[in-house]
């Protein structure tokens, strides 16, 4: 019994801190849009890594964005993810994308003297 | 007329909905999403009439399924104010923005020359990121004259909601409002302005086919209407010339003894007189431009932290740098709640960790920028405590040893005081009701101790006897009682300018939510 307790704190450790990891990057100016304020998401599938398949094949297109750019996106892996990963020794590793899109620019103000239907 | 069907769409929604810091959640149906029109068009009067097109007819579509509709924008709000167990229309799409021409203004425009060259027509979804770099451009060298201490919100959430900042002898930014174009439900569309203070000459709301209303109380109820008089889509608001700010934060005096909330501290927090404390006093005699002291209730004594910010012209040249600071290793986007949950179970812990972030978050460093640079970008998305408390100035301290007092109560709460300036707002539901209003913002960690000292601010307030409001948008303790208490004739005055923009009551009841029942301001 004594002598699997090193392997149940190693287990543990890597749920708690596996699953609890988190990746952002963003836009160093960045007006993000979401969906009423809360990141969009998107669940995505990876097995034996880029050498095998992906749920999204090269790369998730984020259709949601209707081709803006991204301001921000976070990987985040949840502890049923993470078991899974750990049960299949990394063979079939889910995880969860966060992400807003970038603002739609909008096209400048002006011909300002002219006006333009105002 | 383009098909722009695809302008709305909608999103349902099996989760419940979070605001952004994720304080909170509700239980809503799903999401309608208003976009801007896919072929760009500049902003002006048409392409406003096609998104108010889809809004009303997402408005009409939770008519017909019976469900209550509220507009969001980044879901800023700490408190649940837009939240809704129906529809959230989200418009934070919707960013355009425009300067009003002089031949636009009503002859009767009160503003003086430079005020008559610095309107601007804004959407209601245009961040106040978006606005700070558009109108501090070169093209325009405009500047917001206050705004609130983050820039992602909405122009219109942050106004409906009472959103302020602390610049001396300025109002809030609801305060800059001077014209509203209203939806009230799905078919009515009204453009307020104040009779006291007429804007534009009818023929941008006769474009829009929005019925003019000049009338003071109506303005005065809409623009801090907290989402319950319909969807406000469009503002316009008055800048100011651009310019700049030198930032000096001071955490100690000319000996290197920490700033405490001493006799002089005090006088000046109730005074304003700065010339009062040897640290304050500024060199060149300028008075700052802004004002704002933190004070942290679980040093002893209560230590200070000092932000004076002084006005300086635009240097030619000068372009802001609107970036973000670079990363650097800190706190993720769950760090305080772990952090909360472990202070709510080792509250001794609650000073020191108050100290290692005052440490890592104040910089004692001198900076000069523009008002956008200044209250830029935040760290996002992670779970913050804040709520506030709104006094007469000369209730400042009274105010103040009430909050230390819950807090030597209850125990090391995760929180800091930090205390603001605001000059009195004519809207009936404005926060900032007192000649001077000062503004205890208390913002920390989200956990039981923060929630329970909260909880308590309002007791303590009515047993001292001290007038007081809350932050609509943050953590508050209203109740029915409460808010009558705080506003007594002017919610009335609200309440009435509700029914008559809003007669029918299914389109009060459209936009009603437990938020409004809770607090007695659903009539």
């Amino acid at each position: 019994m004594q002598t699997n307790t090193p392997y149940i704190i190693m287990a543990l450790s890597l749920l708690l801190n596996g699953s609890c990891a988190s990746h952002t990057i963003r836009a160093s100016q960045f007006d993000p849009v979401g969906n009423a304020g809360q990141p969009l998401e998107h669940g995505t599938l990876s097995i034996a890594g880029r050498a095998g398949l992906s749920s999204d094949g090269t790369g998730y297109p984020a259709l949601e964005c209707r081709g803006g750019d991204l301001a921000e996106v976070e990987f985040r892996r949840n502890v049923g993810q993470t078991v899974l990963t750990l049960l299949t020794l990394g063979i079939v590793s889910p995880a969860t994308l966060y992400f807003y899109c970038e603002k739609q620019e909008i096209p400048p103000p002006c011909d300002c003297e002219t006006g333009d239907g105002l | 007329m383009p098909n722009d069907d695809a302008m709305l769409d909608w999103i349902p929604q099996a989760v419940p909905w979070k605001n952004f810091h994720e304080t909170l959640t509700a239980p809503i149906k799903g999401v309608y999403n208003v976009w801007y029109p896919a072929d760009l068009p500049r902003y002006g009067a048409d392409t406003i009439n096609r998104c108010t097109h889809q809004i009303q007819r997402a408005l009409t579509e939770a008519k017909v399924s019976g469900i209550t509709a509220r507009a969001v924008g980044r879901g800023w709000s700490l408190s649940d104010v837009p939240a809704t167990n129906g529809a959230l229309i989200d418009v934070s799409r919707l960013s355009g923005m425009k300067p009003i021409r002089q031949n636009q203004l009503d002859p009767a425009y009160p503003g003086d020359a430079d005020a008559r060259e610095g309107l601007w027509l804004i959407q209601a979804g245009a961040y106040i990121s978006e606005i700070n770099r558009m109108i501090e451009s070169d093209r325009f060298e405009r500047s917001l004259p206050t705004s609130g201490a983050a820039n992602g919100q909405t122009i219109v959430g942050a106004t409906a909601t009472g959103t302020h900042g602390s610049a001396l002898g300025v109002s809030a930014l609801h305060d800059q409002i001077v014209a509203i174009h209203l939806l009230a439900g799905d078919s009515n569309q009204f453009w307020l302005e104040r009779a006291s203070y007429p804007v534009l000459k009818p023929s941008l709301a006769a474009a829009l086919g929005a019925a003019v209303i000049r009338d003071d109380a109506l303005f005065n109820a809409v623009v801090v209407g907290l989402g319950a008089f319909g969807i406000i889509h469009n503002v316009i608001i008055e800048t100011r010339p651009r310019f700049l700010l030198e930032s000096v934060n001071i955490d100690s005096d000319g000996t290197g003894a920490k700033l405490t909330l001493d006799a002089a501290m005090r006088n000046v927090i109730e005074t304003l007189d700065f010339d009062g404390h040897p640290a304050l006093q500024s060199a060149t005699g300028l008075q700052p431009y802004f004002f704002q002291p933190i004070i942290d209730p679980n040093s002893n004594p209560p230590e200070v932290l000092v932000t004076l910010m002084y006005e300086k012209p635009w240097t030619t040249g000068y372009q802001p740098d609107y970036n973000m600071a670079a990363s650097k290793f800190g706190p993720g986007f769950d760090f305080l709640s772990v952090i909360g949950q472990l202070l709510d179970i080792y509250q001794d812990g609650v000073p020191l960790f108050a100290q290692i972030a005052i440490a890592a978050l104040f910089d004692t460093n001198s900076r000069t920028g523009s008002w956008g640079e200044m209250f830029g970008y935040k760290t996002p998305r992670t779970k913050v405590a804040s709520g506030t408390v709104a006094v007469p100035l000369n209730r400042a301290l009274e105010t103040l040893d009430q909050l230390i007092g819950i807090n030597n109560a209850i125990g090391p709460t995760p929180v800091v005081f930090g205390c603001r300036y605001v000059k009195k707002s004519p809207a009936l539901l404005a926060m900032n009701r007192f000649d001077t209003t000062f503004v205890v913002s208390i913002d920390g960690i989200f956990n039981n101790t923060t929630l329970q000292f909260f909880d308590q601010i309002p007791q303590k307030m009515e047993q001292a006897g001290i007038p007081f409001t809350q932050h609509w948008g943050k953590t508050n303790g209203y109740t029915p009682a409460r808010v009558q208490n705080a506003y007594g004739a002017d919610l009335t005055a609200w309440t009435d300018a509700r029914h008559q923009l809003l007669p029918d009551p299914g389109d009060r009841a459209l936009f009603t939510n437990d938020y409004m029942i809770q607090r007695g301001i659903d009539a």
